[in-house]
């Protein structure tokens, strides 16, 4: 007894320390926290003649491995790309830190974590995944860091915070553009629809699919879903076989893409499939060859887009990277534009600067088209609707 | 409705080959053997690489992908489980190292292929169509049911029948006694992961074929599948593994057709509960009593 007695302040004293450590540890991820303005960050002249000391340092979370790879890949590169052109511009600066989010939720938390609190990243880009933005969003909202999303498209994202921007469009916004125009290029009357009900992406998709076909007046003469993990689809398309529709609506990942429309035309199934993002690759079509024909696809780019700068970054791309770009290295390459754009423009590389002109960006001409953020931080720009003829993506006129 | 079972039956054909190589290992060796969906998806990867990349013919692929799965079930046999025979964490130890290895191997593929999706050339094979009283069979399907069927008969035939599976029954009855005996435990248990390797493998290609694309996880999708056909069959046993793949494959057919494409998976894991509930041992299992 006399021994715990002699221990008791010992005890207090660390008790009180640990508490006050814990305390002082808990300050840093206290909503509404923010880090201090960095002088070195705070430049001279704006727009093009703007000079900044230190190096902007830009955070990215990309899915580069696991499941959602297909698409972080092309955004690791479309980053890189867009970072490179601009380091080589004189008077600012960018420090590109990537992290791996492995397409998990917990890492990509963690990533968040390390670029806010101990990179003191200005904005972070990502992640690949709109499953894993709700939380990592709500976090940088609440240490007041803006993010930019470049394939985020999920429903609610931007209403996460004033922190929180996109510019990749919703699969949503670029269906609504797809089925009126091959409604009327095409003279539908009946469809199929047919999606992947466990992914955040293509169930928000698929709700507003089935309300656009509604105001089109197209009639839905079957309605199937499957699985994200599933490569088998024939007992469903034999199902939409069996309704003869003139059209098929998809909403899946690009993983799914290619086994559903070659196991649709073994079938026999030769309408025309219209779907979103997940048609927008150039593998795509390589790897279906003559049953890509009649693929209609809505998206947010397309290499036959007349946009300002878009041969020439089709051009370096392939270059650094043998390879054609798709819709995921576009968007990852005009995050990096509409940040430069950002940062020049009251020549200021700190997160509030950052954020305050994210949320005025307006008629950016980018890669995309012409890209505004509105005040909810949604982008605003015209979607592409595109067929393929003759083994390659045109523009499908109405 | 017959195009339907037609589907069951051809999908249930590819969950038979991936499930017949798994169940192998664990029939004979008692091993739960979980790199054995990476193995699957490293032969499609290779095979699409033989033929894509050095012009091989897609019949002359096929011998050279189980070639390369003989010597991936080689090495995951001295790598992930030899080192571990003998402790009292043998099995337990033995499918976390599975894990690993299996990692490993996935990893590999993505540093040698990348993260994005492959698939043979088109003219690498033909897969031709048929149609048949109304009902369209692909090529590629009956070449997976017939390889199912044969991998069935022919491995059924050699565990019972040959020298070879008379040692592997010997080292699964008894690997000490079976020393005793005479027969070389290491070299049996080895034969058996190249065996099961070489199917494994040999699946990842006919899977391409069938599907259209090979990707990272295409093992992954699959594994959960295997892990209910080979219960649903009966752990270990080579017929059960092959009708248990094809009642799976049905079920999800049916149950899309009748039901709804919701409840697809419902279905399938229902049999499998029910099936359990009436023969816990699965449809062709044996309820094994070892003596201490």
């Amino acid at each position: 007894m006399r021994k715990w007695g002699k221990r008791i302040p010992t005890l207090c004293v660390t008790t009180v320390a640990a508490v006050s450590v814990l305390a002082a540890g808990c300050v840093r991820i206290e909503p509404g926290d923010s880090v201090t303005s960095r002088p070195g960050l705070n430049g001279t002249g704006s727009g093009p003649g703007c000079g900044i000391q230190d190096p902007v340092p830009v955070g990215a979370v990309l899915s580069l491995t696991e499941g959602a790879a297909f698409a972080g890949q092309y955004q690791r590169e479309g980053l890189e790309l867009g970072f490179k052109e601009l380091n080589a511009r004189e008077g600012v600066r960018y420090s590109l830190i990537m992290e791996d989010d492995k397409t998990d939720l917990g890492e990509g938390i963690a990533a968040f974590e390390k670029l806010i609190h101990r990179e003191d990243a200005s904005i972070i880009i990502g992640p690949t995944l709109s499953d894993l933005a709700f939380s990592t969003f709500e976090d940088a909202q609440d240490a007041r860091t803006p993010v930019l999303g470049i394939s985020t498209t999920a429903d609610g994202i931007p209403e996460i915070g004033d922190y929180v921007f996109r510019n990749s469009l919703p699969e949503e916004y670029a269906l609504a553009e797809s089925i009126p125009a091959a409604r009327e290029a095409l003279g539908l009357e009946t469809v199929a629809v047919l999606h992947d009900s466990e992914d955040e992406f293509t169930s928000s998709a698929y709700a507003t699919m089935i309300e656009v076909l509604s105001d089109e007046g197209l009639r839905v003469v079957a309605d199937e879903n499957f699985e994200t993990s599933d490569t088998e689809f024939r007992s469903q398309l034999t199902k939409i076989a069996d309704g003869d529709p003139d059209a098929l609506v998809l909403s899946a990942l690009p993983n799914a893409t290619i086994p559903l429309v070659r196991q649709a035309r073994e079938l026999g199934i030769d309408a025309p499939i219209v779907g979103g993002n997940a048609f927008n690759s150039p593998v795509m079509i390589a790897n279906l060859d003559s049953a890509a024909e009649g693929l209609i696809v809505g998206g947010a780019w397309s290499s036959a887009l007349d946009s300002e700068g878009n041969a020439e970054f089709i051009d370096a791309y392939i270059d650094a990277y043998g390879r054609a770009p798709d819709q995921f290295a576009a968007q990852a390459y005009t995050a990096a534009k509409m940040i430069d754009a950002a940062v020049r423009a009251d020549c200021d590389g700190n997160r509030e600067a950052i954020k305050n002109n994210l949320a005025q960006l307006d008629g950016l001409e980018t890669v995309l088209g012409t890209v505004s953020l509105d005040e909810a931080g949604e982008v605003d720009q015209q979607p592409v609707v595109q067929i393929v003829e003759d083994g390659e993506f045109t523009l499908l006129e109405g | 409705m017959s195009q339907q079972l037609a589907n069951g039956l051809f999908s249930g054909a590819i969950y038979a080959l991936f499930a017949i190589g798994f169940t192998l290992v664990f029939g004979i060796l008692r091993h739960l053997n979980l790199a054995h969906a990476s193995i699957f998806t490293a032969g499609a990867y290779l095979g699409i690489d033989l033929v894509a990349r050095f012009g091989v013919p897609i019949w002359t692929a096929f011998p050279l992908v189980a070639l390369a799965g003989v010597a991936l079930g080689v090495v995951l046999e001295r790598v992930a489980f030899r080192p571990l025979a003998g402790r009292a964490d043998e099995h337990f130890a033995g499918l976390i190292s599975s894990v690993a290895f299996g990692g490993m191997l996935v990893a590999a593929l993505q540093a040698r292929y990348g993260t994005q999706q492959h698939s043979f050339p088109v003219d690498a094979f033909p897969n031709r169509i048929y149609d048949i009283a109304g009902i369209s069979i692909s090529l590629a399907q009956v070449i997976t049911l017939t390889v199912a069927l044969s991998a069935m008969a022919a491995l059924a035939w050699l565990v019972a029948a040959s020298q070879a599976g008379r040692a592997m029954r010997a080292v699964a009855e008894n690997p000490n006694a079976a020393r005793i005996l005479g027969v070389h435990v290491e070299r049996v248990t080895a034969s058996t992961y190249a065996l099961s390797s070489a199917l494994g493998a040999t699946a990842g290609v006919l899977m391409v074929l069938n599907v259209g694309q090979a990707h990272l996880s295409m093992g992954l999708s699959i594994e959960l599948t295997g892990f209910a056909v080979i219960i649903l069959g009966g752990m270990g046993s080579l017929a059960g593994a092959m009708l248990a793949g094809v009642m799976l494959g049905l079920a999800e057919s049916l149950t899309v057709h009748y039901i709804g494409s919701s409840y697809k998976d419902v279905a399938a894991f229902v049999l499998l509960f029910a099936v359990l509930l009436l023969r816990p041992q699965g449809l062709f299992g044996t309820i094994r009593v070892r003596e201490a």
